[in-house]
């Protein structure tokens, strides 16, 4: 009879109803109920005819979806993991819910379109909409909108049922522009001996995605790229290596923004009675000039000078040794002020190159995967290098499964190393108050160095973890991670208070009442999920 | 006597034992045209796990599995595929919600898979029993003891 080719186990159907009475509708013929009847009578004639079985399929939409509800805790009170955990139990943050039609055309033609829901609060969007034409079953043709395989998972890293973790390992995947993209792909398959491989070249422009990090969205993008990809599968081995590479236009980034106002200062025209004209709300450079150094010959125009003013017309020789001290102390916090003067944009065009090998071994009872990957932004972006193993036992529905991942930092990113603003301490010993407009200027530059930080990565991380399949297309997952950070770095645990200062929701209070806590060493963290697919 | 019916018994069980060890359980079947005359369970698996679209012949390859949950299925995801449902489940979840492959078509029966196979010329199903039709041919037979491979 009527075989519908929707996957659903009998658990998940218990879960999707909704889904369910989609798919069993799902195909939708413009025809007649009389037609349909005397169809279906033909159809009993022919009952055991396999072709038109199959050519039943033509024509038909399949649906499929797949669920991840994820949660998760961390041990830290003052920072968020990748901005989704933080030391309250969450269970909306990482959870996603996705449905994918595909649509058989003609023998060689195809269409699919996969929607997806995020966080529960994201709406709705489409991740995958495409058609596809075959050329011949091993070369085949994708337009429209894809997702890039930059690493080994980032065509379903939605879909957790596909991967043994709770959660992808971020210090690979956390921070990335692989996403979906409109544009075409071309992938072959074809067999050496007994290695089968796959290769794929695509190319594409994306632009209506910001980069983020976990749900931290820090620029807009509009990039243009191409990569190529080549997996090999032998016996229970499977290899692969991709290289892309991208062409970035960078807007309204969370730096630009957000931070170097705390630099610059910013100006704003109200446009109110008695504010018609433009209002310049002070930055660390207005502050250090106006309010500490001054210009060194106008009376009022900043505390040094006043200082030295005062000291050079009084009538005490004592204090002329202190003038040369504060002249010094001048040029000298020029020169502190000079790497935050260099902080560069990020909005700009730049580009970048990716570059991944993985590795996934499985013979049905150890499984093995591991990747070393390596992002490389032309600019202000951190450039990284991340990597990978995990591996797992399965015994029965059981899997438990250890990983260890890191990321970190390498070679020099356009950021200048920004540090404190010191003041000469035989002043501050001297002159009663300058300690405390030091302390100032350091309100300043306490956002900016933790935004530094937070724009290098150095973090290991340990996972211990179980998968556990009740049943066909349900998995439930528990891990606990011990993140540890090094050098100062955040890592992925980011500051509550440097996230609500980019966020832009630092607004009605003043600069001195956001103070940016200092990296974790390390954070402790556990994660539970369930995914199904149906 | 006890000791008669002993040996006897013994007989008769290492008989019924080799007579299983060796009885077909699965006639792999390509279509009569299809210029190849056997398929080792290795390239089976990699024609039905769609890790390759061939055989090795060159001649583009169109599976057709049985229904989950039948007898036919069974026997081919443990002797062939060395795969259970779940494993099976899990490889397919990579594939479908990447928009690369999707499982290859079910046909609900032996008679099913021999229409389809004798009807596609790259067709390759698997039976429970020896085919029928002269469209097709049997290019591997998996028996109890054999393993996959």
């Amino acid at each position: 009879m009527l075989k519908r080719v929707c996957m659903i186990s009998s658990l998940s159907r218990a879960v999707g109803l909704a889904m369910i009475g989609l798919c069993w509708s799902g195909p939708v013929w413009a025809e007649s109920l009389e037609e349909r009847v005397s169809q279906l009578e033909k159809q009993q004639e022919r009952q055991s005819n396999a072709l038109e079985l199959v050519s039943e399929m033509a024509g038909k939409v399949e649906v499929s979806g797949f669920v991840s509800i994820r949660g998760g805790q961390i041990d830290s009170e003052e920072t968020s993991y990748v901005t989704t955990l933080t030391d309250e139990w969450t269970f909306s943050e990482e959870s996603v819910f996705g449905l994918q039609f595909n649509s058989t055309l003609s023998e060689s033609m195809s269409a699919s379109l996969q929607l997806k829901a995020s966080g529960l609060r994201d709406g709705v969007e489409f991740e995958w909409a495409y058609l596809e034409y075959a050329f011949q079953p091993d070369l085949k043709l994708r337009a429209g909108r894809l997702r890039a395989p930059g690493y080994m998972l980032s065509e379903y890293l939605d879909v957790g049922y596909a991967y043994p973790w709770a959660q992808v390992p971020y210090e690979v995947y956390g921070w990335l522009p692989f996403n979906r993209y409109e544009g075409l792909d071309l992938r072959h398959w074809f067999s050496v001996g007994d290695a089968d491989l796959r290769v794929t070249a695509y190319a594409g422009t994306s632009s209506d995605q910001k980069l983020r990090l976990g749900n931290f969205e820090y620029t807009d993008q509009t990039s243009r790229f191409a990569g190529l990809e080549v997996q090999m599968t032998y016996d229970i081995y499977t290899f692969r290596a991709g290289y892309s590479r991208y062409r970035f236009e960078l807007t309204g980034s969370a730096l630009d923004v957000y931070l170097l106002p705390l630099v610059n200062g910013v100006t704003i025209v109200p446009g109110i009675e008695p504010y018609v004209g433009e209002v310049k709300v002070p930055g660390l450079i207005d502050y250090a000039d106006d309010v500490m150094s001054g210009d060194g010959v106008t009376p009022g125009s900043g505390f040094l000078t006043d200082m030295i003013l005062l000291f050079s017309g009084d009538a005490d020789p004592a204090n002329d040794a202190l003038i040369p001290v504060l002249e010094n102390e001048r040029s000298a916090l020029a020169a502190q002020l000079q790497p935050y003067q260099q902080i560069p944009s990020m909005n700009e065009d730049t580009y970048g190159e990716f570059f991944g090998l993985g590795f996934s071994a499985d013979n049905g009872e150890y499984l093995i995967m591991a990747e070393l990957t390596s992002s490389y932004i032309e600019g202000v972006f951190p450039d990284v290098e991340g990597g990978y193993v995990l591996v797992g036992y399965r015994f029965g529905n059981w899997m438990p499964y250890v990983n260890v991942a890191t990321v970190y930092t390498v070679g020099n990113n356009d950021f200048p190393a920004l540090v404190p603003i010191q003041g000469n301490p035989v002043i501050e010993a001297a002159i009663p108050g300058y300690g405390q407009l030091v302390e100032g200027a350091n309100l300043f530059t306490g956002g900016l160095i933790a935004a530094m930080n937070a724009l290098r990565l150095e973090q290991d991380t340990y996972t211990l973890g179980v998968r556990w399949d009740p049943a066909v297309s349900l998995a439930i997952k528990a891990e606990m991670f011990y993140a540890n950070m090094s050098d100062g770095s955040y890592g992925f645990a980011l500051p509550k208070q440097l996230l609500e200062l980019a966020a832009g929701n630092s607004s009605g209070r003043s600069v001195d009442e956001i103070t940016i806590s200092s990296p974790e060493e390390n954070v402790t963290g556990v994660r539970l999920s369930i995914d199904m697919v149906f | 006597m006890l000791k008669r019916l002993l040996v006897f018994l013994i007989g008769f069980s290492l008989m019924t034992f080799a007579s299983a060890q060796g009885q077909v359980e699965l006639y792999v079947i390509v279509n009569a045209n299809n210029s190849l005359d056997s398929l080792s369970a290795d390239q089976l698996e990699r024609l039905f796990l769609l890790k390759t679209k061939r055989f090795e012949n060159g001649e583009s390859a169109e599976p057709v599995n049985q229904s989950e949950g039948s007898k036919a299925r069974e026997l081919f995801n443990e002797k062939v595929l060395q795969r259970n449902e779940q494993q099976l489940k899990y490889y397919w979840s990579r594939k479908m919600f990447s928009g690369s492959d999707k499982p290859p078509p079910i046909a609900v029966s032996n008679s099913d898979t021999e229409t389809f196979v004798s009807e596609h010329p790259g067709g390759v199903g698997y039976l429970t029993r020896q085919p029928q039709s002269d469209q097709v041919k049997v290019v591997l037979t998996v028996k109890r003891q054999a393993g996959g491979r």
